[in-house]
């Protein structure tokens, strides 16, 4: 407390004595201001006086009366030095932190008020008014008000406030209260959407604040009751009337417009609807053709409307609102809480409808989840899903709806646990769960295997994995990072199994039961499985660092190294080793059927028939592209490993300064989730840093033809591969370019120069294209 | 315990010199009395922790509590009510730093100098 006031204080005796001696100094002193007068000595005293009845309304104030010091105040001011504070005592970083600019445009909701301004109008007021119709109104009215409102929604759904931008529209407070049949029905849609919507969110709880604003005016929500369920009929029937009534008139695109528009809402509505609904329908087969039939309906719409854009009425220059008629835009800007008032900026309507197409398209992407039948492809399929569609909230909420209704169920009604022990017999097939092998109806076994799923579905975590792919992709880390630890427990107890059902084998084959011991004949299948998910967390973990650029570029050679020295390889063995099982359990299979038919019966003939073709897809490898891929992954690690090696020995890689650096702490900060894990076994700094300085030991020159020869790798496996998507073909750039890059490097060009190169992210989140400057 | 200090050193009772420039004033007990403030300074360090009117630019008037100040007469008000015409409903606001360039004019609720905070 003395700390500021006191000259350097040789030790701590010294400042108590010097602070001793100013107060005697000071309290010998007349007083220029009384204690009264400056404040209060006692800060409790001053927190309750601040925050007593007397003081707590600001509104009660002057207490005296005001005195004008605005020049006295200036001169003082002029007094302070630069970057000086005159501060309350009470003052702190959180009321600097939390204070509301003035006048900034952003933060400033009360900005641009003129004091002659009229109030903004509510629905009654505008009525009253004249500003808003409520019959009879023409088509391009109702496309501008149907554009404008779209808008809105799409406004919405990109994270604002559903008061600043929904109900800024005087048509939804109280829709009923509208004459004109097809905007009262297309306003009651739009409400009852707002809570549809609101419901799948709220369901789904993949939203963060940054991502949606679930809380709204909810009294004016709850003014109409919702029900939805009648929407699809009533946009129907207003439909069809103005269809009829088209046919009577010359030209009658105006009113076809109004009703591409209403029949649009339909079928988006209906998809919505039947989203929501999911949780409570027997087949789900039947309802996602439903949803799929509605989005190509209204994904054929959207050309019609964007089309007729022009034929509403626009919104006028420099005005807010979206739309002349039936909007206020501030009306809700002064019940905003105070921390909230931000500018609103509605999207314009050619990009909210844009966006509507695209989410159309995501909605339909996210049906095909309903083929993913095991986890294995579903995590794939939601991973896939949150790169190509991470940034909309509704399509991801939609996806989760679509693929679990809730945490304990899968696809509809199947149970999580029957979902997983499907899913771990589809990928890598323990003999103890194929039902047709001897042990199956075994209790012991059947006990074991229950105890294990159900002990999966009550540690969440396999449910958690899918469910964090649902979040956008800057909160998936941190999710991650706590997933990864969950994982210890699960592959402890799924090791425990698997030795479990290797001592019953053994135990059978004791007893001379050569069958049964064969069919337990048991590899490590169920760490594998579990194994095989905590890797790929890891690796996305650890590589989403690089999208989020989190990483200094001095840090990038640890990052890079992890992947290329043990995860990529670990996920490319337990994928192998998987392949390897099913293969060794196909031939066992095979053989056993041989032996089968040999003994000879009738049926063995069409056994044998039924078994070839499936044979030859097996032979296919299931995990054969997978495999290549990782392959091309670990070269492109490895490349960067040694590339980024290389240019840390020239002198190349900005460092920090030495004062200011602890690479231990930061290597194990990036480490920080794996080292709670027993497998795989968490590897220290002191590990790292032998390897590295080992790697390290060549010339730079050498270091930069080693990395090129990875680049190389990278490409050559990429080549191979059959018709590759996108993905793979961005990756093959980077490879070859970073080849030539590296090999130009390792010639000794721009030896002189110590630039650092730029690392170009733009084509992949994970690796860049090196570019010398 | 003439004797202050362990090492044996003799401590002076030094006189109190305050560091130049001052990075901080505040209202808080230790500076309270300190003879060595500039005029200004203690005047800002008086104001502190009253209620302070400004009128900004654009016609607002903001009524808070009177929390920090820098050279550039940038003010934080807590507790702040923005009114758009005085005497109408105000809007609570909470922290709000108002920049000096948008300031018109200031004014302190200027206390009875008989009666003190104290006795209210």
């Amino acid at each position: 407390m003395n700390g500021s006031s006191v000259v350097e204080p040789p030790d701590f005796q010294a400042a108590t004595a010097a602070a001793a001696a100013a107060a005697r100094a000071s309290s010998s002193e007349q007083d220029e201001w009384s204690a009264s007068e400056c404040g209060f000595l006692d800060p409790e005293v001053q927190r309750v006086m601040r925050s007593g009845s007397a003081a707590e309304d600001i509104t009660q104030y002057p207490m005296h009366g005001w005195v004008d010091v605005t020049k006295e105040f200036h001169d003082a001011c002029a007094e302070l030095q630069p970057g000086e504070l005159a501060q309350d005592m009470l003052f702190g970083l959180f009321e600097a932190m939390s204070a509301i600019e003035i006048m900034d445009p952003k933060m400033d909701v009360g900005m641009g008020f003129d004091k002659q301004d009229l109030p903004p109008p509510s629905f009654e007021a505008a009525i009253a008014m004249g500003a808003i119709k409520l019959d009879d109104l023409t088509p391009s009215e109702l496309i501008g008000i149907f554009d404008a409102l779209f808008s809105c929604i799409v406004s919405w759904l990109e994270g604002n406030s559903m008061d600043q931008v929904l109900f800024t529209c005087l048509y939804l407070h109280a829709p009923s209260k509208i004459k004109d049949k097809a905007l009262r029905v297309f306003c009651t849609a739009v409400r009852n959407l707002i809570v549809v919507i609101k419901n799948i969110i709220a369901g789904a709880a993949v939203n963060e604040e940054e991502d949606f604003q679930l809380y709204g005016n909810s009294a004016l929500l709850g003014a109409e009751k919702a029900q939805p369920a009648t929407i699809f009929g009533s946009l129907k029937e207003v439909e069809d009337e103005l269809v009829r009534k088209s046919k009577q008139l010359a030209a009658p695109e105006d009113w076809m417009a109004v009703v591409h528009r209403l029949r649009f809402m339909r079928h988006l509505f209906q998809v919505i609807y039947q989203v929501e609904q999911m949780a409570n329908i027997e087949s789900s087969e039947e309802t996602m053709n439903e949803i799929y039939k509605n989005l190509n309906v209204a994904s054929e719409l959207l050309p019609l409307i964007r089309r007729t854009l022009d034929r509403g009425t626009q919104p006028e220059k420099g005005s807010e609102a979206p739309n002349p008629m039936g909007f206020s835009p501030r009306i809700h800007d002064r019940s905003q809480p105070p921390a909230f008032p931000r500018s609103i900026k509605i999207r314009d309507r050619p990009a909210s409808y844009q966006f509507l197409e695209e989410m159309v398209t995501r909605f339909k992407y996210a049906c095909k989840v309903i083929r993913h039948k095991d986890y294995y492809s579903a995590l794939n399929f939601f991973i896939e899903y949150s790169k190509k569609s991470g940034q909309c909230i509704l399509s991801r909420s939609v996806l989760q709806s679509l693929f679990s209704a809730n945490i304990r169920v899968a696809h509809g009604k199947q149970p999580m646990k029957q979902f997983l022990r499907h899913s771990v017999q589809i990928f890598n097939s323990p003999p103890v769960l194929n039902t047709k092998h001897p042990v199956a109806a075994d209790p012991k076994v059947q006990q074991h295997l229950e105890n294990f799923f159900r002990y999966c579905i009550n540690m969440n975590t396999f449910t958690q994995f899918i469910r964090i792919c649902g979040f956008n992709r800057a909160r998936q880390r941190d999710k991650l990072a706590r997933l990864i630890e969950n994982f210890d427990t699960i592959q402890v107890d799924a090791a425990r199994l698997d030795s479990l059902m290797n001592q019953l084998a053994n135990e059978k084959a004791m007893e001379g039961n050569e069958p049964l011991s064969t069919a337990l004949k048991h590899s490590t299948h169920f760490s594998t499985w579990v194994l095989y998910n905590c890797f790929r967390a890891m690796f996305i973990f650890l590589m989403s660092g690089f999208e989020l650029e989190l990483y200094a570029v001095h840090e990038f050679l640890y990052i890079y190294w992890y992947p290329y020295e043990f995860l990529v390889g670990f996920l490319v063995s337990a994928l192998t080793r998987t392949e390897n099982i099913l293969l060794a359990q196909e031939e066992y299979a095979e053989h056993q059927s041989k032996i089968q038919s040999n003994s000879g019966s009738g049926g063995a003939a069409k056994n044998r028939k039924a078994a070839k073709p499936k044979k030859n897809k097996k032979q296919q490898r299931p995990y054969r592209a997978e495999i290549v891929f990782y392959h091309a992954l670990l070269s492109l690690c490895g490349g960067m490993y040694k590339a980024m090696g290389a240019l840390t020995k020239d002198g190349r890689v900005r460092l920090p300064l030495s004062k200011f650096d602890n690479e231990e702490i930061r290597y194990n900060r990036r480490f920080l989730p794996f080292a709670t894990l027993t497998s795989p076994p968490p590897v220290s700094y002191v590990e790292f840093k032998n390897i590295r300085d080992h790697m390290m030991r060549p010339s730079a020159e050498e270091l930069y033809s080693y990395a090129a020869k990875h680049f190389d790798q990278a490409r050559n496996v990429l080549e191979s591969i059959q018709n590759p998507d996108q993905e793979m073909l961005d990756l093959l750039q980077i490879a070859r370019t970073n080849f030539v890059v590296m090999n130009v490097l390792a010639r000794g060009h721009q030896k002189e120069v110590k630039r650092q190169p730029e690392f170009d992210f733009s084509k992949h989140n994970y690796f860049p294209i090196i570019k010398l400057k | 315990m003439t004797d202050l200090s362990i090492t044996g050193q003799q401590v002076q009772a030094q006189q109190f010199i305050p560091t130049e420039p001052f990075r901080i004033t505040t209202n808080a007990p230790h500076q309270m009395n300190d003879v060595s403030l500039t005029p200004g300074r203690k005047k800002l360090q008086k104001w502190l922790g009253r209620v302070l009117r400004i009128v900004i630019t654009d016609g607002r008037v903001l009524i808070g509590f009177f929390n920090c100040t820098d050279r550039d007469a940038n003010i934080v008000l807590s507790m702040c009510a923005e009114y758009l015409v005085e005497g109408q409903e105000p809007r609570l606001l909470g922290n709000v730093m108002v920049p000096g360039k948008h300031i018109v004019s200031c004014c302190i609720d200027e206390p009875d100098p008989q009666s003190s905070l104290l006795v209210q």
